[in-house]
């Protein structure tokens, strides 16, 4: 056996950093906290593992495949942290901090994910953030993406660019069309497929089909009612120890039962909302023109020329706190997340090469979704070691 | 020598040794304990006896160079970024079906569209779907493909078609073949509901056969055989 047949070299993704990429990397990670400091953000600390339903919860199958999870000495299934969002939201609710005081925290530290769904190569790297939870200004949309915008400036990136979507339009959109919740989250799933190509508008229908989101004679199938569905309902409750449900209660099931008939996924109105989708999804570039296409778009489908309101106002707000305009383009097919963030979501490039510096977005309902009350709550993120490369 | 693993347990154990005899590979092994043996009168194969769940990351980490697995499982535990490729994809034994099932008495759930419904009122509960699977990367991404987001994997090695009624998972997504085992545990298949069709193939290490004139050799040996045999049944 030679000498190296017992060397065990470190992971690909999982960097050693020298003593000047430490000190350059440290020097980040300080600039940037102090910058966050400065503009009413305190900094906290969380573990680098949690229970894996605390990711679950958040962002489902989709953030899932990204995570490292494990189970622990006594069976448990834990995470390795894949960002800092749910862990703070955790520590949130965790503290009860009322609704009524706006919560500012920073904070800094490694994250791993696997690089992309489903791949085996897992990735460690350095977010800075900050988390706005209980917020109640009209207008910290526009704040947080200025203070995001102008914290890169500060870290020493030059001309850095500012991408924003709108995941509150995307779901008003659905929202307009005549088909069933699973069909919207089906048709959301499938936006970065149809954007890059992977799925056709046809595709996607036929998997529809193959899954009974809706069928070639247009409409879902009737449902039991009446007598029948109250003798079902009786025999469910008696024989609980035979047949068991599980976590559905009888009365869950049957009333389900009798909805599904008027759950109507026509086929005609599905591939429509497809269609308006696929388009919507392909408007990207010059916040105008993108507005302009967009605008467009919403007029063609009959969805009101107000449509877009709350995304102008965000843009006026941006320029009117000093956001050079030509560094913000709008991306309509923006997919980050889809399934958490409630309003607007952006992402931070560098200027030259588009290489994803960092991101974040709103998320109201993730509070609620991990067990605590409503509170509205937006947050950001750079990656450190994706800036220390840019600024070289 | 070429490393040829072969299921050592279950079902796909007495397929193999039949296919391979019908395909002239007959497989000595010294003694039903034995970890490896060999094919009569063909030299330069030695015949491994591995876990049919093994065999694949087996092929990855190149301890073996070819094998036979099933095709759900190699493609539950791939790793895409090796360079592992299906040589042969349909041997013709060992047919079955990943598919998902659900507590009969389900009266609303008949496709996966329900499901997706379900799941949503879980998750305005506060809860997630939990799914007994070993197949937690073939069912994930296929839930997520579907619109199905919030749902938690219960990672199980054992008997999965107990889940439901013991509370630990509220479905199942297992491989299922006659439907038998399925029905007796109270439990149905939906329509939309098969993950993956899945058969015997034969696996090999790309990287280590093609660097390797001998290996390649003794690989295009086995695989003519093989393919020789599936020809003459059409």
């Amino acid at each position: 056996m030679s000498a190296n047949d017992r060397q065990i070299n470190r992971f690909n993704q999982m960097n050693d950093l020298l003593p000047n990429q430490l000190n350059e990397n440290t020097e980040l990670i300080s600039t940037a906290l102090q910058y966050l400091s400065k503009s009413g953000y305190q900094q906290v600390e969380t573990p680098i593992i949690e229970d894996s339903d605390l990711f679950a919860r958040k962002g489902g199958g989709e953030l899932m495949g990204l995570v490292c999870t494990f189970s622990d000495a006594r069976g448990q299934r834990v995470s390795l942290r894949p960002e800092f969002t749910s862990s703070i939201i955790r520590l949130y609710i965790e503290q009860n901090n009322k609704q009524d005081s706006e919560t500012k925290w920073s904070y800094a530290g490694p994250v791993f994910r696997y690089r992309s769904y489903g791949q085996m190569v897992l990735e460690q790297f350095t977010q800075v953030g900050g988390e706005v939870i209980g917020d109640q200004e009209a207008n910290t949309d526009s704040e947080l993406i200025c203070t995001a915008y102008n914290g890169l400036k500060k870290l020493g990136v030059k001309n850095p660019k500012i991408t924003i979507g709108d995941a509150k339009s995307l779901s008003k959109f659905f929202n307009t069309f005549e088909i069933s919740n699973p069909a919207k989250q089906f048709i959301k799933s499938n936006l970065g497929n149809i954007r890059s190509g992977i799925t056709d508008q046809k595709q996607l229908v036929e998997l529809a089909i193959e899954s009974g989101l809706t069928d070639e004679e247009g409409s879902a199938t009737g449902s039991d009612s009446g007598s029948k569905a109250l003798l079902k309902l009786e025999e469910l409750s008696k024989d609980q120890i035979n047949k068991p449900l599980g976590r559905r209660t009888p009365t869950e099931i049957i009333t389900r039962l009798e909805s599904k008939g008027s759950v109507v996924n026509d086929k005609n109105e599905f591939s429509r909302a497809v269609d308006f989708a696929s388009k919507l999804v392909a408007i990207n570039g010059d916040s105008n023109n993108s507005l302009d296409s967009a605008d467009q778009l919403i007029s063609i489908a009959g969805l009101g020329s107000k449509f877009f309101d709350p995304l102008k106002s965000l843009l006026l707000d941006l320029e009117n706190k000093g956001l050079p305009i030509e560094n913000l383009s709008l991306d309509f097919g923006m997919v980050r997340g889809i399934s958490y963030y409630t309003g607007m979501i952006f992402e931070l490039t560098s200027g030259n090469d588009s290489i994803s510096l960092g991101g974040g977005g709103r998320y109201d309902k993730l509070a609620a979704n991990l067990g605590g009350t409503n509170s509205n709550a937006l947050g950001f993120a750079y990656n450190i070691d994706a800036i220390s490369e840019a600024i070289k | 020598m070429i490393r040829f693993g072969i299921p050592s347990d279950g079902a796909l154990h007495k397929d193999t040794i039949e296919f391979l005899s019908d395909c002239g590979l007959n497989i000595v092994r010294p003694n039903p304990r034995s970890y490896t043996g060999e094919i009569v009168d063909v030299t330069g194969v030695i015949v491994h006896f591995q876990r049919a769940g093994d065999i694949t990351l087996l092929v990855e980490n190149q301890s073996l160079d070819l094998g036979i697995a099933g095709y759900d499982r190699y493609m539950e535990t791939r790793d895409p970024q090796i360079d592992t490729d299906v040589l042969i994809g349909e041997l013709g034994f060992g047919q079955c079906t990943l598919s998902f099932a659900v507590p009969e008495d389900w009266l609303d759930v008949s496709n996966l569209a329900d499901l997706s419904e379900v799941a949503i009122q879980f998750r305005e509960r506060g809860l997630e779907l939990k799914i007994a699977t070993k197949f937690p990367r073939l069912v994930s991404r296929f839930l997520v493909a579907r619109g199905v987001n919030y749902f938690s994997i219960v990672p199980t090695s054992g008997t999965l078609e107990a889940a439901p009624a013991m509370g630990y998972a509220d479905l199942i997504v297992d491989i299922i073949s006659s439907g038998n085992t399925i029905k007796q545990n109270k439990l149905k298949t939906i329509k939309g509901g098969d993950v993956i069709a899945s058969q015997a193939c034969l696996i090999a290490n790309r990287s280590t056969i093609e660097t390797n004139p001998k290996l390649q050799t003794e690989c295009d040996m086995l695989t003519n055989a093989i393919n020789s045999y599936l020809k003459s049944r059409v």
